[in-house]
């Protein structure tokens, strides 16, 4: 704790998400926390600390030790759901995230709505909920935060995107069909990771950004599958979509998320003015050009903006690059500490 | 036809493409040939315009990719058929362009209008593809009597993989010439990582082509 802060990180997070009264702005980070510096410090290393949960506690939790980020947050990557459920991926290296490099559904036939993982036996839904437990046994005053795939990025991963894309014009049966699917195969893992000991959820749609599918399509497509998802989880709900979600705010809000995350595309003074009276606001530090890119003044300066223009947590517009420098971390949260 | 019919014929191309109507892109090219309008003339003043409509609009933020991939979709249906009837410079083939979209990066529509365009100026053209790792465009260049590599990014991300691909190109074959484009690349990013030309647009890539070939 700060000299001056009179809550723990966990009260202020929840109280942050929850729009109830704070001692100052959070430096939580619901995104992805990990860069080679800290890898080589802790020996844990991508891609193997996506596969082992104890390296994934590790790595996750030296980001609140030694860079002090005020939150844990597992896991470092999004392909976890596709993996279990038969998309080809790449394991990626010790600076990249794995990605999907087949889909699983190649014909319409190919989907199986009766396979349903099971998250705390399966896959990687077991390393993620088994180092959610490891951490929440460890820190009790610390919030741990779980990542999850949105339901049509999800379906996107699993189909394709463009032949999902295609298939609303193809076959639009058959998107309801799997985008139910990709939600309730999200609702066990999210209730799996809650019930490992997660205080909150982020959900993560990036294929849903509005350069992708416009507000109509999000209305139709995405937004009915997330809201139920997130209406569905117990603890404190996160929605990051990445891009320019300023036209979607509004739709953002009525999954029922009591929080979303900015990507920095989004002027965050024009959000908080359309949506802030109603919902907590996240972000949005640049991650490239000033986390990664910038020097620690330019990051002081952008968390000064960022705390201003109303959001209650401030971090990244979307996840940590891996090349970023602790010393750059260190100058964010020590400056919203001290405003 | 006489010209004003024609203009409207063009028209409704485009228009078929903008609405993603394939049926009626390939009806419209039928008819085309059927009329004996000029196969090149429908693609580039038909189904190209319709496409450029299409990129303005997504631009406006009134279309979005579903719609943009429909579009695509569509006018590959009418440019099957038309191919054929190309009249090309059929003395002989100008030149030799092997073109590809660079590694980690899928989005192909504008590069394949590229090549389309190249095809119907009597180019020769290898595709390789999408998502190109640097080795191919080397082995290919290696295997045929390539002129030029036309390179294709349209993320930030994949514009490194491009200047990575741009620089071997240059140290292993000096005389094949490069030419790079898509939407976030510039004529000074082209200059910067050494590429010997850039274009807009694809029926600029035409002219940049003709150029490089001399
Ligand atoms: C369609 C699209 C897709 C489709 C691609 C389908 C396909 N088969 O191509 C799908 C849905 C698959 C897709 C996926 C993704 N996309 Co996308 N996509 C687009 C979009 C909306 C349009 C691109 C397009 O086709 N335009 C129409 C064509 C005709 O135009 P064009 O490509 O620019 O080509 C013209 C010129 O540039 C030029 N040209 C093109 N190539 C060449 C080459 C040469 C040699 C020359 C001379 C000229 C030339 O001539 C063409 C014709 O005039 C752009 C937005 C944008 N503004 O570009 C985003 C965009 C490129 N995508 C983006 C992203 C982030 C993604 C994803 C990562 C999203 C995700 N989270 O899942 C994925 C993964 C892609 C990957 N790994 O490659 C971002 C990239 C951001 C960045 N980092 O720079 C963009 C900019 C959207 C955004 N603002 O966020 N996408
Ligand atoms: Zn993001």
């Amino acid at each position: 704790m700060g000299k001056n802060d009179e809550m723990n990180d966990k009260e202020r997070f929840l109280n942050a998400l929850l729009l109830k009264e704070i001692d100052r702005a959070s430096a939580a980070c619901p995104l992805q926390t990990a860069t080679t510096e800290m890898m080589d410090e802790t020996g844990c290393f991508w891609p193997d600390a996506n596969y082992d949960s104890k390296k994934m506690a590790m790595l996750a939790e030296f980001a609140h030790t030694k860079a002090g980020i005020e939150s844990i947050r597992v896991p470092f990557d999004l392909c976890v759901e596709a993996e279990v459920l038969g998309a080809e991926i790449n394991q990626g290296r010790k600076n990249s995230q794995p990605s999907v490099i087949k889909p699983a559904i190649r014909r319409e036939k190919d989907l199986d709505v009766t396979f349903k993982p099971d998250p705390k036996n399966d896959g990687r839904m077991k390393t993620v909920c088994d180092a959610v437990s490891i951490l929440s046994e460890k820190y009790s005053d610390v919030p741990i935060i779980a990542g999850i795939t949105g339901p049509f990025t999800l379906a996107g991963q699993i189909r394709g995107v463009e032949m999902l894309l295609m298939d609303f014009f193809d076959n639009p049966d058959f998107v309801k069909t799997l985008l139910n699917y990709t939600t309730e195969v999200l609702i066990d893992f999210a209730k799996a990771l809650t019930e490992s000991g997660a205080d909150s959820i982020i959900v993560i749609d990036p294929s849903a950004g509005c350069e992708l599918l416009g507000k109509k399509h999000y209305e139709s497509m995405a937004l009915p599958y997330c809201k139920k998802l997130i209406d569905s989880i117990k603890v404190p709900t996160i929605l990051h979509i990445c891009g320019d979600t300023t036209p979607i705010l509004e739709k953002m809000c009525e999954t029922n998320a009591d929080a979303i995350s900015l990507d920095h595309l989004v002027d965050m003074k024009t959000a908080f003015d359309t949506v802030g009276n109603r919902i907590c606001l996240i972000g949005n530090i640049n991650p490239a050009d000033t986390l990664f890119l910038g020097s620690t003044e330019d990051v002081k300066n952008e968390t000064k903006e960022c705390i201003k223009a109303g959001a209650r947590i401030i971090a990244p517009g979307c996840g940590i690059p891996t090349g970023t420098k602790i010393e750059n971390i260190k100058a964010w949260i020590e400056t919203v500490k001290e405003e | 036809m006489d010209n004003e019919e024609l203009n409207e014929f063009y028209e409704k191309m485009a228009q078929a493409v903008v609405d993603g109507n394939e049926d009626e892109c390939i009806r419209l090219a039928n008819l085309g040939i059927e009329e004996q309008i000029d196969a090149y003339d429908i693609i580039i003043k038909g189904c190209a315009h319709g496409m450029t409509i299409v990129s303005d609009l997504y631009e406006k933020r009134e279309m979005f990719v579903p719609e943009i991939l429909l579009s695509a979709r569509a006018m590959s249906g009418a440019v099957d058929i038309l191919k054929p009837y190309i009249k090309t410079d059929d003395i002989k083939e100008t030149g030799c362009v092997c073109i590809g979209v660079v590694l980690g990066d899928i989005h192909d529509i504008g590069k394949n209008l590229v090549k389309l365009l190249l095809e119907t100026a009597g180019l020769r053209v290898i595709d390789l593809g999408r998502d190109v790792p640097t080795e191919d465009f080397i082995e290919t260049v290696e295997k045929e009597k390539v002129d030029i590599v036309a390179l294709s990014a349209l993320m930030t991300t994949s514009m490194m993989e491009m200047k990575e691909t741009v620089k071997e190109l240059n140290e292993k074959y000096p005389n094949v010439k490069t030419m790079v484009g898509g939407a976030p690349v510039s004529k000074e990013f082209a200059d910067k990582i050494g590429a010997d030309s850039y274009a807009d647009n694809a029926s600029e890539a035409i002219r940049v082509v003709q150029g490089l070939l001399g």
